[in-house]
């Protein structure tokens, strides 16, 4: 069944723009709602994981639009935080709760492209294909969200490897 | 200073370089630099722990696909003799694509909304909910007793399935066209229709607390009754 083969790919793309899971629950049950009644207008030219993808960031970005003006309506100074609970894997890896962090607080234009390029392993224009917008704004969003990520990682990073493996 | 081209780095990170990107790094310090940080912060989110949804999760997203589908092909089932028409009634259906409105309940109510009707995807369900609206029956219009609506009865009598065409009249012309074929003497008003000012781009029906709602979006304004009364549900 889809749902059962891509849930979790949703999932993980849409706790990290939406930045708690019970957010990202949402938006994967909305997601996978609108791919079910839309179903018939997916057209076969493109891939259906590149159209699930592109359902499941624009329901993300729809419900960050509603967060935020909630959120200006009635809590102006509340940022709901990244979700750290040491779950999923958090802890094995050292350096990912700060990554995490840090990738929660870049704009979301630049984490989406971020995650779907970086995260989620996908072509340069597999993205500009999600995202909607020209091939050459998806590579400088995602030069200049790592460049934020870097600026906030600071020296956490090894940035000294050789550029080669012969080098 | 050097002008580097930061798609080119990015082509080189992603391993889709030409070769350009790889002759601006070997020649541009600063590229250099700035490509083996670009390199750091991609291999560092590569590496992220992959995300996997819990037990409890999975359950409650299942639970909540399911009821909210079903509450739909409850909303928009078909009657027996609507099914019998098959494909040559679907073909009727002329369904407002690019450009249409998404209207978005919960927004409109101002309120949350009512979980009933949130999310309708007003595109692909108007055309089945308002076949089945017509072939429910007749409605008992009654004038809705308040609210910003003025009676104002526009011709929809004759239309069944509605405009989903960008004009009215060009949805009746595919209507009357199709009627010779599909034998569609059963058509009925759309209820309420006759307190609509203008002419309703979309059309759909929904369930709000156990009451069926039909809305009307004219100029991208929506607007909204109670089907079996015709008063107002008050969106703002």
């Amino acid at each position: 069944m889809v749902m059962d083969r891509h849930q979790d790919l949703v999932f993980a793309v849409c706790l990290r723009l939406m930045g708690n899971r019970e957010a990202a629950l949402d938006a994967t049950q909305e997601t996978f709602l609108t791919v079910f009644r839309k179903a018939d207008r997916f057209r076969a030219e493109a891939a259906f994981t590149t159209w699930l993808y592109r359902v499941a960031t624009n329901t993300c970005y729809d419900l960050l639009r509603k967060q935020k003006r909630r959120r200006t309506e009635s809590l102006p100074d509340h940022v709901d935080p990244v979700d750290q609970t040491g779950e999923d894997g958090y802890r094995s890896v050292e350096l990912a709760p700060a990554v995490e962090k840090a990738l929660a607080s870049i704009p979301e234009d630049f984490r989406t492209v971020v995650i779907l390029s970086d995260v989620s392993g996908m072509s340069l224009a597999e993205v500009a294909e999600i995202v909607g917008v020209p091939i050459g704004t998806v590579k400088s969003r995602i030069f200049r969200g790592r460049k934020l990520l870097a600026q906030l990682l600071g020296n956490l990073l090894d940035t000294s490897e050789p550029l080669t493996d012969d080098a | 200073m050097h002008d580097h081209d930061v798609n080119l780095v990015t082509d080189l990170t992603a391993g889709e370089d030409d070769g350009r990107g790889a002759d601006l790094v070997a020649s541009c310090a600063e590229c250099a630099s700035e490509y083996r940080e670009q390199v750091a912060i991609k291999t560092a989110l590569a590496q992220l722990p992959s995300i996997t949804m819990r037990t409890e999760e999975r359950s409650a997203l299942r639970v909540g696909v399911n009821a909210e589908l079903d509450r739909g092909a409850r909303v928009l089932a078909f009657p027996t003799r609507w099914a019998r028409l098959g494909t040559v009634a679907a073909a009727m259906l002329v369904v407002v694509g690019v450009g249409g409105v998404a209207l978005n309940w919960e927004g409109l109510s101002g309120s949350g909304g009512d979980p009933a009707i949130a999310q309708l995807d007003l595109a692909s369900e108007s055309a089945a909910a308002t076949t089945a609206a017509a072939a429910d029956g007749a409605y008992t219009s009654l004038a809705p007793s308040a609210g910003r609506l003025v009676p104002a009865p526009v011709d929809l009598g004759e239309v069944t399935e509605i405009e989903f065409a960008d004009s009215l009249t060009e949805t009746r012309e595919n209507i009357g066209a199709a009627q010779e074929t599909t034998e569609l003497a059963e058509k009925q008003p759309v209820p309420c229709a006759e307190y609509v000012e203008g002419e309703p781009d979309r059309v759909v029906r929904a369930v709000v607390g156990g009451q069926e709602v039909i809305g009307f979006v004219v100029e991208n304004t929506p607007i909204a009754f109670y089907v079996d009364t015709c008063e107002p549900y008050l969106l703002d």
